[in-house]
């Protein structure tokens, strides 16, 4: 297939919390739930990260405005600026571990990339995430 | 920059409800891209057993 051919070409993938994040009992269960997720295979970990970071703001958004009904929804101005960061590893296969170990993803690097280097599964690739300390104010 | 043919057999996310999409898209550094997220269907355990 030509260039053009697989920067459109689309991956599906689970992006589900991280072991230790999981565990926290300090973060509500709409930020740890698994997202099941389609994009393009050009797609970068900084597009998913910043993904993650808005759709977590967005749930969070609504999980309020359905708490309280008499508080209109805060203004999706802030959509473009998530308040926080995340971070995305994978569990790398590992052929003499029954564990494979996780690997901290690079920003630049392209999801179709992440599972021709790091993935050795026939079935749709697995990303775990991480919730990172917000911004300095 | 030569990809492998693997781009055009990507496996389908399975146990994952179609009708349930929703769209978002990102902009990082000028490129744009649309993030799909589906819920799983009920009952299922979409995209099999955790690895």
């Amino acid at each position: 297939s030509s260039a053009m051919d697989d920067e459109q070409a689309e991956i599906e993938l689970i992006l589900h919390p991280h072991p230790d994040l999981e565990k926290r009992t300090d973060v509500p269960d709409y930020v740890k739930q698994p997202r099941y997720l389609k994009t393009t295979a050009n797609a970068t970990i900084d597009h998913l990260n910043k993904y993650l970071s808005l759709r977590i703001m967005l749930d969070g958004e609504e999980a309020t405005s359905m708490d309280t009904n008499d508080r209109p929804p805060p203004a999706t101005a802030a959509r473009d600026s998530p308040d926080f960061q995340c971070t995305i590893s994978v569990l790398t296969a590992a052929k003499d571990h029954a564990a494979g170990s996780y690997l901290l993803l690079d920003g630049d690097t392209t999801l179709i990339d992440v599972r021709t280097r790091h993935w050795a599964h026939k079935k749709p690739l697995q990303l775990d995430f991480q919730l990172g300390n917000p911004p300095p104010k | 920059r030569s990809q492998p043919p693997v781009v055009a057999q990507l496996p389908q996310l399975k146990g994952v409800d179609r009708n349930s999409a929703r769209t978002l898209a990102v902009t990082v550094n000028g490129m744009t891209v649309v993030v799909t997220d589906y819920k799983p269907r009920k009952g299922a355990a979409a995209g099999g057993s955790r690895l």
